[in-house]
């Protein structure tokens, strides 16, 4: 009875503790005196279109859900230590059987690996053969029809590792047939990756976005496709020795290796619209928030800031093309760079505000912008896949 | 709202405990369980809770006034109702589009939601109607007891299937107590650990394989999947009925046991009484036995044997692989009855189990596929006949890990009677403690997947 008695009530003061860690955290964050470390497992609710008064309430109700479960997941004390010892665990043990070690999956359930013979992180897409062959054709089929309208598209492919030949059950062979479908009329070129060496030398070791060389590279490659100058004496520099653990780092919650930010050493002039209001160029700080107490810390996204839906550069040029540019984070590296061949340039990314929830006619904007020329710089597998669901068939009316 | 996440343990039961142990009287008590009962529901139903209630109101209704006026109309009545609602909402469409199919039609489907837990609380209601109306039980008086009954949300979502008759006394005169409590926690922190740590590894194995390119698979990639999902459905199952059953003894009600041990089984027949025993208990009582059971013609009882097993397919699912497994057991059971049984006998104990588990996973692979012609294939994996199977895609999947090896022991290990964790002694309630730690963890583990920007 005595021994019942005290595992219950250890049980008992267990979850009851628990229960008062959410409300005190619920008090304080809402009063500003602390705040979460992280808000990486903040889930969001998508609701879906509404018909009728269920369709409604359910969204409604849906979403108070997800409130309540990201509260009752992220307040959880030591949730994030919590979760470091089993990531730890994990990746500890896989290492006696694995050479390319798998971590787990990201949100959109690719697998994330380690190589750790050449040491950087790598993820690969879980989508199924017929499941990349249905998407690349309706690709396909977008950049076909906005060529059929005359449009006069461009098309860079970074290469990530799984779209290398350097990858054993790489998926490289989807951007040669990518090429072969794609209307003629359509200039596309891809990131051309020899060697494990300069994969490494091009990507950061342990983020999803290709660094300050890739980046250039693929500007050069660009200006070429264009068929516009280039800004010559373009020079890199090592912006701090502060550590970086990218994305896939991040994700895998692992420091077995990391990355310095690095960028141009440049100077351009020009005026900027960032969501139609004029801003200092300087909303790239390209000033590193160094010794950030969270070591996961998003160095690329503060460096590069480019969160933003609809960015113009105006380089006064009139006797120069306007060009649009429809895409992700990996823009933000040259973007502006791309744009001084230009007179005005728009960077359009469909995540952000003002297109994050809105309708986008990608026809009328060229239409409404005198715009000459599109080119589509993304992240390869969102080209040839549209994996983060951009709706890019959607854009064009 | 589902007993393995952290709004449950740490939200929802922590709240729901200091309510109902609040009150003293019991009514109060079923009060709040009832409520309690409906909000869990609710979190995961708010539209099919209506539906619900209304199930319990017209019953409590309708059984009083068929008690009263001793009415076999309105028993047939009631019958028909509660069966209609699980056949509208769960085989609707697959009867049409079999129809469909079958006359080349268009009949347009209903595309209803199956709201959860319909099986197993209809088939509670009706062992409610079906007693009171044999008179084995009294009529319940309290809509609010009979609302505890049809909704308690220990039982509520994936049983076990708890007969009106067994906590009919329960309902008024049940005694919570110290003891009691803690046996239902040790139930439960076991249920959940079965489930946490172990099923949802087993899942991962057995998602990963078949879900990949089953051609490929070949015989060990099928074999390992196998395997891996029949500890899955085990532990899972049985987990959970562990968790109800826990819950339940907390609060004083004395469900009965779902589960016995099932792969240590030496007969298909023995299967069944260890496998789901609330399920095959609910048919045998109340469909064999009144279609005459084995007191018949051999002929009779073979027909009796194919219309319950292929009812307990259907039960499992609106889809044909279901019936297919329905009537594989059905056969099964028929040959072992009238033709093996004897030679069985004569079998040493591990020829039986070798008999046993194999017939069973095999069972378990028709249970999987929804898609025949996915079954087809894995059966012919199973089968050798598309060869062993590229290792490289089993490696590339990556299943062997530490983690899931030492899974898999103990998976293979707690299939098995063992009597750790049964004593009262303060090594046992660390461990308990220690593995409820362990199991949350693992749930959190499982739940953290950042939503990084990174897709952008």
């Amino acid at each position: 009875m005595k021994k019942d008695k005290i595992f219950v009530i250890t049980f008992l003061i267990i979850i009851y503790s628990v229960l008062a860690i959410y409300g005190l955290k619920q008090i304080l964050i809402s009063l500003n005196i602390i705040e979460l470390n992280t808000t990486d497992n903040w889930k969001v609710y998508e609701p879906f279109k509404e018909n009728n008064i269920i369709d409604k309430f359910e969204n409604k109700f849906n979403s108070l859900k997800v409130s309540v479960e990201n509260r009752a997941n992220n307040y959880f004390p030591f949730y994030v230590e919590l979760n470091e010892l089993y990531q730890g665990f994990n990746f500890q043990t896989n290492k006696l059987f694995y050479n390319e070690i798998p971590l787990k999956t990201n949100s959109d359930n690719e697998y994330l690996f380690y190589n750790k013979e050449n040491k950087f992180y790598y993820y690969e897409t879980n989508l199924k053969d017929n499941e990349l062959e249905e998407r690349l054709n309706k690709q396909v089929d977008f950049f076909n029809e906005l060529s059929n309208k005359g449009i006069d598209v461009y098309i860079y492919i970074p290469t990530r590792y799984e779209l290398t030949t350097l990858k054993d059950n790489n998926i490289s062979s989807y951007i040669s047939e990518f090429k072969e479908k794609l209307n003629p009329k359509i200039k596309v070129e891809s990131m051309k990756i020899d060697s494990i060496q300069e994969y490494k030398d091009k990507f950061y070791l342990t983020d999803h976005h290709w660094n300050i060389v890739g980046a250039l590279d693929g500007y050069n490659s660009i200006m070429d496709m264009l068929g516009v100058d280039k800004l010559s004496n373009l020079n890199i520099k090592q912006v701090s020795n502060q550590k970086y653990y990218g994305s896939l780092a991040k994700t895998s919650m692992n420091t077995e290796t990391y990355d310095c930010i690095m960028d141009v050493d440049v100077n351009l002039n020009y005026d900027v619209l960032i969501n139609g209001k004029e801003k200092d160029k300087l909303f790239k700080p390209r000033v590193l928030a160094e010794g950030k107490t969270n070591k996961y810390y998003d160095y690329y996204v503060q460096y590069f800031n480019g969160q933003y839906g609809n960015i113009v550069y105006d380089y006064h040029q009139d006797d120069k093309e306007n060009l649009l540019i429809m895409s992700d984070s990996y823009a933000w590296q040259i973007d502006y760079l791309i744009a001084a061949s230009f007179n005005k340039t728009h960077v359009i990314n469909l995540r952000y505000i003002p297109y994050k929830d809105k309708e986008f006619d990608l026809t009328q904007y060229i239409k409404e912008n005198n715009i000459e020329k599109v080119l589509f710089l993304y992240e390869g597998g969102s080209t040839l896949f549209d994996q983060y669901d951009y709706n890019f068939s959607g854009r064009v009316k | 709202m589902v007993f393995s996440s952290v709004i449950f343990l740490f939200i929802f039961l922590p709240i729901f405990l200091l309510f109902y142990f609040f009150f003293k009287k019991r009514k109060y008590r079923n009060i709040v369980l009832l409520i309690f009962s409906l909000l869990f529901y609710s979190y995961g139903e708010p539209i099919y809770i209506f539906l619900m209630i209304l199930s319990i109101i017209v019953n409590y209704f309708l059984v009083i006034y068929m008690y009263k006026n001793k009415s076999k109309f309105m028993f047939i009545t009631l019958i028909v109702l509660n069966l209609g609602l699980i056949l509208v909402f769960k085989y609707f469409d697959f009867f049409i589009g079999n129809i469909n199919n079958l006359f080349n039609l268009n009949i347009k489907y209903l595309n209803l939601a199956l709201p959860i837990g319909i099986s197993f609380y209809t088939f509670q209601i009706l062992t409610y109607v079906i007693d009171v109306y044999r008179k084995k039980v009294p009529v319940q008086k309290s809509i609010i007891n009979l609302g505890c009954y049809i909704s308690a949300f220990p039982q509520l979502i994936a049983g076990p299937i708890v007969r009106y008759d067994t906590i009919n006394e329960e309902l008024d005169n049940r005694k919570e107590s110290w003891e009691d409590f803690s046996y239902g926690l040790r139930r439960f922190i076991i249920g959940l650990s079965k489930k946490a740590i172990i099923a949802n590894e087993m899942a991962y194995v057995a998602d990963s394989l078949f879900s990949s390119n089953l051609s490929q698979l070949g015989f060990i990639g099928t074999f390992i999947g196998i395997i891996s999902y029949s500890l899955e459905i085990y532990f899972d199952f049985s987990g959970y009925s562990d968790m109800a059953i826990g819950l339940g003894r907390m609060l004083g009600f004395h469900y009965l046991e779902n589960f016995n041990f099932p792969y240590i089984a030496k007969s298909i027949t023995d299967f069944w009484r260890r496998w789901h025993i609330s399920l095959s208990s609910f048919f045998r009582d109340y469909v064999y036995i009144p279609l005459g059971g084995n007191r018949c013609s051999i002929f009779k009882n073979i027909i009796n044997i194919l219309i319950v097993w292929i009812l307990t397919g259907l039960w499992h699912g609106a889809s044909w692989n279901f019936v297919l497994w329905g009537l594989y057991y059905a056969i099964l059971l028929i040959i072992e009855k009238f033709v093996l049984k004897k030679v069985l006998d004569k079998f040493p104990n591990f020829l039986k189990h070798i008999y046993t588990i194999i017939l069973v996973m095999l069972g378990w692979l028709i249970f999987y596929f929804t898609d025949l012609s996915s079954l087809g294939t894995a059966l012919t994996n199973l089968f050798g006949l598309n060869g062993l199977g590229s290792l490289t895609l089993i490696f590339h999947l990556q299943i062997f890990k530490v983690r899931t090896i030492i899974i898999f022991i103990i998976a293979i290990i707690f299939s098995m009677p063992i009597n750790i964790l049964k004593k009262n002694n303060i090594v046992t309630y660390i461990l308990l403690i220690l593995l409820f730690i362990i199991s949350v963890v693992f749930i959190l583990g499982s739940n953290y997947n950042p939503f990084i920007y990174f897709r952008f």
